[in-house]
């Protein structure tokens, strides 16, 4: 489809959507919106043939938000924030934006804060800020934001991450968030929060909570930046940490179905008792036996791979796994996790963003819990060896079918930029293509300029922002304003989107795994909480097709245990899926505006 | 180096079990009633553990009986370990007048003698008390005193020879590891300062400059002055070498690809250059060169085949050509050759468990974690050490 035709007003595009879909498939097009306008020569130096190129499309959309940072970054705990999560939370189809934001330590101190912000999308290509009236800007120090639905009623809350604890917002249904986190029973929560992640680990329909906490950090006795050893980089006095800094147990709050969680780390077998430096946590059926398992990435110790027994224990497997440390046994920095299917073999493998002077790891799923590292044959370590890297995520950028990977960069140390050392404070985004062979290539030179810009980038979110088919990448850097990056021209491929529904499974269809088949592409994906660093993509699920122009097969597995599998879907179109039903009008899926919580209870609660 | 201010444990309690029954059968047999009576007197003190009282009957001995070996021995001794050395010395000296070898003696007089100021005669006591001892404790005591006092005269290979004997006798004793490291520390600076007065603008002393300059962590400089190293002498031997790591593991894109012209460079100067061969299959693994890497690493392990360095990194490369066997094996050999080695420890571990060998992939693990552990306490202790030396 060419992007003339998806560039289409509402009205036109349901009756458009009526008629081609036929009554078989109930399909939901979505409304397919009108995207940003792209800048003009934006790029002085032209895009490789066959590379789309990413343009830089922030301007265009209205968005202003300044991530806080003190310009020296004394400390540690000034380096690490910045996550952005996409959420729907007015359920209009349309994914909305949330920043994080963090003060420095003189502004804590002080008592000043900084303002996270929540903004709306207009469905036009702009957004518009509505944090005041949602309530969510300011939660405290945040560091990342991830979207569940913990109360099953529809309309998925925002759970953030903070220097000093956690905070829930229910989402009202209205417009509104509450501050739920003390009703909710994770008010006792008081450590350094980093990761975050919601999934039903033991089947009940209900989004269980992982939190992986980093270190033990009082800001009331700090230590001295560049006063010892572990405070230098290459003879350069900077910020202490994470070497030499106590680390802090993690947390496993399972939903007890009434609004409240309980803390069951321990019994649960998850609790870190190392008390390693916990960054991002994300939950997947890595093995596709049905039970999610939980994988936290530590700063600078091993990982942890935490298999689900079903039984609500959980038993780290993660040296056996092979994604313990790196293949000569190092312990690298372990920043930002994504997880994709990237080889079609039906499993998703891990690729973790590390330190410069390490490399983007990436660890081929080779089925039954079992890993091999291949970022060498993958070609991906050789370019990612002189950058901090932060957000990751695979993501089909050229709708073909298979997925690339994209990361952002950007040091901790601003002291670099004053020592010939080789490496800078800012630093490019990164793209990989994947060559459908196992290995990548690096195209971040290729895609244009964008890309090239050096930034002090964080969190980084992926989804179809503008519901055209092509999914846009958003960035928050630690410094100054984020940066949302598109691929230039639309899609060239057909696509397609799932909207998930669950019923018996939670209703988020967190977890739940679907497998496409469209000719001889057979690409599979799972709705995941969390992701990334301290960052929430697009809780759809979106596959290229390539050149085809129907999925023949949509199997999905859901997390309840059922199976469901549909044929025959029209490619450039979203699909709004509901367990048992197939797909549905979105209507069908979406609680109706205004039934927030004290209007309705949701989905009855086991 | 500095000047031991104590007498160690180990010598303090020489005095407790230093046998007087022994001193006793080397005294004059001729003792008049009034000694023998005394020297009963002494015996009771010293069983009580009361040395205080044992002195003034020892002098009152000696005042009847000046040539008396067991009362002019104890007495030095006593008085030594009451750190009254100028008194010690003329009593242990009357006792080896009487009678010659009394090698424990003699290490005390020695031991003495240093502290008086003495350290000519005290390097004869001690070399000869340290090279006739025969029992651990007292010899390492006399030879970590020699150590300082060739240390101080600038004798410094006699110091290390001493040292290296007494490594021998106990290798764990840190006091005799601290010792050889400061030996090796004072050899360097001597060196330095040695090259420095003859030869300030030698290629060598740029060398040892860019050597220190890496060692601090500054690495620019460091590259700068092994260039001018060889620009001086482009055959300088290990200088290409040298220079090819501080390239290869700074942080530096164009710099680590600069390593590889180096290795080159220093098999061209020296084509049985070992460790050459290993670095280079490493930068070319590194590059996705594996056949070239494989190479390399085998010419590495034609000329030294025990590197066990070379056989992991080897083993890196046939892994990912999927020769698992060859792998296996090769890293087998590699923590035979090198049991801390944890990188072929932790790779043997994951080749064990791929190939469903269960149980001796748990061994390499427990091996790999054993010495990880070791591994991360000394690089602790490292970085403690550099913070203390570095100034802030």
């Amino acid at each position: 489809m060419s992007r003339r035709s998806r560039i289409i007003g509402p009205a036109i595009a349901i009756v458009l959507g009526a008629a081609v879909l036929g009554i078989g498939l109930r399909a939901q097009s979505g409304k397919r919106g009108a995207p940003p306008p792209e800048p003009a020569g934006q790029s002085r130096a032209k895009p490789e043939a066959g590379v789309p190129e990413m343009v830089d499309i922030t301007a265009s959309t209205g968005i202003r938000f300044n991530h806080l940072a003190s310009p020296d970054k004394k400390y540690i705990v000034e380096s690490m924030s910045g996550g952005v999560a996409m959420i729907d939370y007015d359920r209009d189809g349309w994914p909305d934006i949330y920043f994080t934001n963090a003060p420095d330590v003189v502004m804590q101190l002080a008592g000043k804060k900084a303002r996270s912000s929540l903004f709306h999308n207009n469905r036009d290509g702009t957004f518009t800020d509505v944090t005041d009236k949602a309530g969510v800007g300011f939660p405290c120090w945040a560091n990342g934001a991830v979207v569940g639905d913990y109360n099953n009623d529809g309309w998925p809350d925002l759970f953030v991450t903070c220097f000093g604890g956690v905070v829930l917002y229910r989402n009202n249904g209205n417009g509104t968030f509450s501050d739920v986190t003390q009703a909710a029973g994770l008010g006792a929560d008081s450590l350094w929060a980093m990761g975050a992640a919601f999934g039903d680990y033991d089947g009940d329909g209900l989004p269980d909570l992982f939190v992986s906490h980093y270190a033990a950090y009082n800001l009331r006795d700090l230590p001295a930046f560049g006063a010892m050893v572990n405070c230098q980089y290459h003879g350069i006095k900077v910020q202490c940490g994470p070497a030499g800094l106590k680390g802090s147990p993690d947390s496993l709050y399972r939903n007890n179905g009434n609004g409240t969680f309980n803390d069951v780390s321990k019994q649960a077998g998850v609790d870190d008792p190392q008390n390693l430096l916990g960054l991002t946590a994300v939950w997947s059926d890595f093995n596709n036996d049905g039970k999610i398992e939980l994988f936290v990435a530590n700063d600078g110790a091993q990982n942890y791979l935490y298999q689900n027994d079903g039984k609500g224990h959980f038993t780290d497997v993660s040296y056996p796994a092979g994604v313990a440390l790196d293949p000569n046994g190092r312990a690298l920095a372990n920043m930002g996790v994504a997880l994709g299917d990237y080889l079609h073999t039906g499993h998703p493998s891990i690729a973790i963003t590390h330190f410069s002077e390490q490399y983007l790891e990436l660890f081929r799923n080779d089925g039954q819990l079992t890993f091999t590292d291949v970022s060498d044959i993958s070609r991906i370590a050789r370019s990612t060896m002189y950058v901090v890297g932060w957000g990751d995520a695979f993501f089909d950028y050229d709708n073909d079918g298979w997925l690339d990977l994209i990361a952002v960069n950007g040091h901790v140390y601003p002291q670099v930029d004053r020592a010939d050392i080789g490496v800078r404070y800012r630093q490019p985004t990164q793209l990989f293509l994947n060559q459908r062979d196992g290995t990548f290539r690096d195209v971040s030179d290729q895609a244009g300029a964008a890309l090239r810009v050096p930034r002090v980038g964080r969190g980084l979110a992926i989804g179809d922002l503008f519901n055209d088919g092509v999914q846009e990448v958003v960035v928050e850097n630690l410094e100054g304003e984020p940066v949302i990056f598109r691929p230039k021209g639309g899609p060239r491929h057909h696509w397609i989107s799932l909207e998930m529904a669950g019923t018996k499974s939670n209703r988020l269809a967190l977890n739940t795994r679907v497998r496409i088949t469209a000719g001889e592409l057979v690409q599979t994906d799972e709705v995941r909480s969390s992701g990334s660093y301290l960052s929430q993509s697009d809780l759809r699920l979106h596959f290229g097709l390539a050149d085809r122009s129907r999925a023949d097969k949509v199997e999905i597995f859901w997390l309840s245990g059922r199976t469901e599998t549909l044929a025959g879907l029209e490619a450039d179109r979203f699909y709004c899926v509901k367990e048992g039903d197939g797909v549905v009008p979105c209507a069908a899926i979406r609680p109706t505006p205004g039934s927030g919580p004290s209007e309705d209870k949701g989905r009855k609660q086991k | 180096m500095h000047v031991r201010n104590l007498v160690s444990r180990t010598c303090c309690a020489l005095v407790v079990w230093l046998p007087w029954p022994v001193l006793m059968a080397q005294s004059t047999p001729d003792v008049p009633n009034k000694v023998a009576a005394l020297e009963q007197q002494v015996q009771k003190h010293l069983q009580e553990q009361k040395p205080q009282l044992a002195i003034p009957v020892l002098r009152e001995i000696i005042s009847l009986d000046p040539k008396n070996l067991n009362a002019q021995a104890n007495l030095g001794v006593l008085v030594f370990f009451q750190g009254n050395y100028a008194e010690a010395i003329p009593h242990m000296q009357a006792a080896l007048q009487v009678q010659p070898g009394v090698w424990r003696i003699e290490a005390l007089l020695g031991i003495a003698e240093k502290r008086t100021g003495n350290p000519g005669e005290a390097l004869n006591h001690l070399e000869r008390a340290f090279s006739n001892l025969d029992e651990k404790k007292i010899r390492i005591e006399a030879g970590l005193e020699l150590v300082e006092l060739y240390s101080a005269s600038g004798q410094l290979d006699k110091a290390l020879s001493v040292a290296a004997r007494m490594g021998e006798l106990s290798p764990q004793d840190p006091q005799i590891l601290f010792a050889t490291h400061q030996l090796s520390r004072q050899m360097m600076y001597q060196s330095l300062l040695a090259m420095m007065m003859a030869a300030p603008d030698s290629a060598e002393m740029h060398m040892l400059m860019a050597g220190e300059l890496g060692r601090q962590g500054d690495r620019a400089n460091s590259i700068a002055q092994y260039r001018e190293a060889l620009r001086l002498n482009p055959k300088l031997p290990g200088a290409h070498f040298e220079l090819a790591e501080q390239l290869r593991t700074a942080s530096d894109a164009a710099m680590n690809a600069q390593a590889e012209v180096e290795f080159k460079a220093a098999i061209q100067v020296n084509e049985y250059d070992e460790l050459s061969w290993r670095q280079l299959g490493g930068v070319l693994s590194l590059k996705g060169d594996l056949k070239g890497a494989e190479t390399h690493y085998r010419k590495a392990l034609a000329l030294q085949p025990k590197d066990a360095e070379a056989k992991t990194g080897l083993a890196i490369v046939l892994i990912s050509l999927n020769r698992t066997n060859e792998a296996i094996s090769l890293l087998e050999s590699a923590v035979k050759d090198d049991p801390t080695n944890t990188v072929a420890h932790f790779r043997l571990s994951g080749l064990y468990r791929r190939t469903g060998r269960t149980a001796d992939a748990q061994r390499e693990m427990d091996a790999f974690r054993h010495y990880q552990d070791v591994k991360d306490k000394l690089e602790k202790v490292f970085k403690q050490l550099a913070g203390q030396g570095r100034p802030m």
